[in-house]
């Protein structure tokens, strides 16, 4: 150590200040990635450990099976409904409404982002309406859409497009307004329009935001086909589930919740897929 | 090709009130020139660049590029910014295609044109890679490469190396000179950094800060073929003692100002 001259001492003693080292961790260090194979085990763990629990609960007696069905019942049940028909009928019926609905909205909600972010003006003129509007909760339009459409297919899709429009079209406006102001000026000092600055600058640099925005409000879409079929529908995984709660078959209710479960998982992989095969710059 | 800025003043408006950041700023850029403006940070050096890209509008004065009035931006001023504006979609060559491509050159001529530049810049490796593959003073490269392609007739430089290390920063300096002797682009370059100024610079001119203004002009005789050598040669030192000089002491008379105001 250099001894400085004149150098008053620290008002502490070094001795009393405990120097800790940590050791470095694996598995509680934050925000680093951790080995392929811990990670996989983690997520077997993930399904693993709720599924025993399951089993064991229902296997133990502890609560009345009428409740709690058991695994072997659930897989029974979803077997029987497949056989009868109406598995694939069902999903068929939900997935459409689903896709109309959402595909709708993202139609609509991609150049209405784009365009709130990128235009002052646009924004000034629609942000307060639909600041309001999407507080307005998607289910309480049943009644008004039920009235003006009918009870055919017509209302359910509505419902769908409304409740993901807002959500859907704000994200993607709050993600143009972080496009980089000087990437705007390099390419306008490169000779590019407005029109190009928009198509060919803008669009391309939020494209992950938007698929990000549609994982995020696709699962909006499955909370609210299922709460339209339970008010009225003839198939549908939601309406089934209500049929099912009328006859008391708790383990059609949990086959079709689960089924519900892995299809949303099914459909977020695929724009987890289309973000990683399409916009390579934006994944690691 | 000849760049004029004649009683050029700039006001903002801000919440704290008015602003002026440039005030009766002249200055020009002949053909071929390479030409430095420095000044310490806030002086207006950026405001300025951007006022000659067409970026922003001067509150009163001129910029004229072969007696046309910048009204503005346009792909004769090449415009190379600070931060790293590439599109990070697009590949290397993609990026040094793009301009020409908003331009609509077609497809087959511009993939020559940027690969002549990129080559030029020597980057033709990297064609293919993504820009976050790159590295800082490697991206730059690609920016001004970029910004050649189109043949500007001068380019314009906001502090291109500032966020860049010592060493690699003064490999840009020298990769920059050459690309200059061979392209014979006129440039005007922005910068804080009084000694790459004086390497790379024909003229510089010297900001004050507050209002922004040009304090002096100064021709850097030390010819045109500079390399690492000039770095040593007394008058190197003696241009750079001199701009030291005048940017200290306009920063003393901004501090006497404010004190006395
Ligand atoms: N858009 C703006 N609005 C308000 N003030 C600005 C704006 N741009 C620059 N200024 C002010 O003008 C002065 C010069 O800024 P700038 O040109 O960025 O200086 P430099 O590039 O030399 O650091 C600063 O005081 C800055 O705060
Ligand atoms: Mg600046």
């Amino acid at each position: 150590m250099i001894e400085l001259e004149g150098f008053s001492p620290p008002l502490l003693q070094r001795e009393t200040i405990n120097h800790k080292v940590w050791k470095p961790r694996t598995f509680w260090r934050m925000g680093e990635p951790i080995p392929g194979h811990l990670s996989l085990g983690l997520r077997i763990l993930s399904i693993v450990v709720p599924f025993c629990l399951w089993w064991a609960l229902s296997a133990s007696g502890v609560v009345n099976p009428k409740f709690l069905p058991s695994p072997v019942e659930v897989a029974q049940a979803f077997g029987r409904l497949w056989a009868e028909g109406y598995l694939l009928e069902d999903v068929r019926a939900s997935v459409t409404r689903v896709g109309l609905g959402f595909l709708l909205a993202a139609v609509l909600s991609v150049p209405l982002g784009i365009g709130m972010g990128a235009f002052a003006t646009v924004r000034s003129l629609l942000e307060p309406i639909m600041g309001i509007v999407r507080y307005m909760p998607a289910p309480a339009f049943i009644p008004l859409l039920i009235i003006y459409l009918g009870l055919d297919e017509a209302p359910k899709i509505a419902l769908i497009f409304i409740g993901v429009i807002f959500f859907n079209t704000l994200m993607i406006m709050d993600a143009v307004k972080f496009v980089p102001k000087h990437l705007l000026e390099a390419t306008y000092t490169l000779g590019g329009s407005r029109r190009q600055t928009l198509m060919q600058v803008i669009t391309p640099f939020v494209v992950p935001n938007i698929l990000d925005a549609f994982r995020i409000n696709m699962a909006s879409a499955w909370n609210l086909v299922v709460v339209a079929e339970l008010i009225a529908a003839t198939e549908g995984l939601g309406k089934r589930i209500a049929i099912a709660q009328k006859f008391f078959r708790t383990d059609e209710i949990f086959a079709y919740l689960i089924l519900l479960g892995v299809i949303g998982f099914l459909f977020d992989l695929l724009l987890r897929w289309v973000l990683r095969a399409t916009c390579k710059w934006a994944v690691d | 090709m000849h760049l004029e800025v004649s009683e050029l003043n700039k006001h903002f408006s801000t919440a704290k009130g008015k602003v002026i950041a440039l005030k009766d700023l002249n200055l020009y850029v002949e053909q071929g020139e390479f030409v430095c403006v420095v000044g310490a940070s806030g002086s207006g050096k950026s405001t300025l660049l951007r006022l000659v890209a067409g970026l922003d509008q001067p509150t009163t004065g001129t910029i004229t590029v072969d007696q046309q009035s910048v009204i503005g931006p346009g792909a004769d001023r090449g415009m190379v910014f600070q931060d790293y504006t590439l599109y990070p979609w697009l590949t290397v060559q993609k990026n040094v295609e793009f301009g020409l491509k908003l331009q609509g050159v077609s497809a087959k001529a511009r993939r020559e044109q940027a690969s002549y530049y990129l080559d030029m810049v020597g980057l033709s490796a990297f064609a293919q890679s993504l820009p976050k593959q790159l590295s800082g003073g490697m991206k730059q490269r690609v920016a001004i490469a970029r910004a050649l392609a189109s043949q500007p007739k001068i380019l314009l430089m906001d502090e291109p190396f500032g966020a860049l290390d010592i060493q690699t920063k003064e490999t840009m300096q020298q990769f920059t000179l050459d690309l200059w002797a061979r392209t014979g682009t006129s440039i005007l370059m922005i910068t804080h950094d009084v000694r790459e100024a004086v390497f790379l610079s024909q003229r510089i001119y010297v900001m004050t800060a507050r209002p922004g203004t040009v304090r002096a002009e100064i021709e850097v005789a030390l010819g045109t073929a500079r390399t690492a050598a000039t770095r040593e040669d007394p008058r190197f030192k003696a241009y750079q003692d001199q701009v030291i000089d005048l940017l200290t002491h306009s920063a003393d008379q901004a501090v006497d100002q404010a004190l006395i105001g």
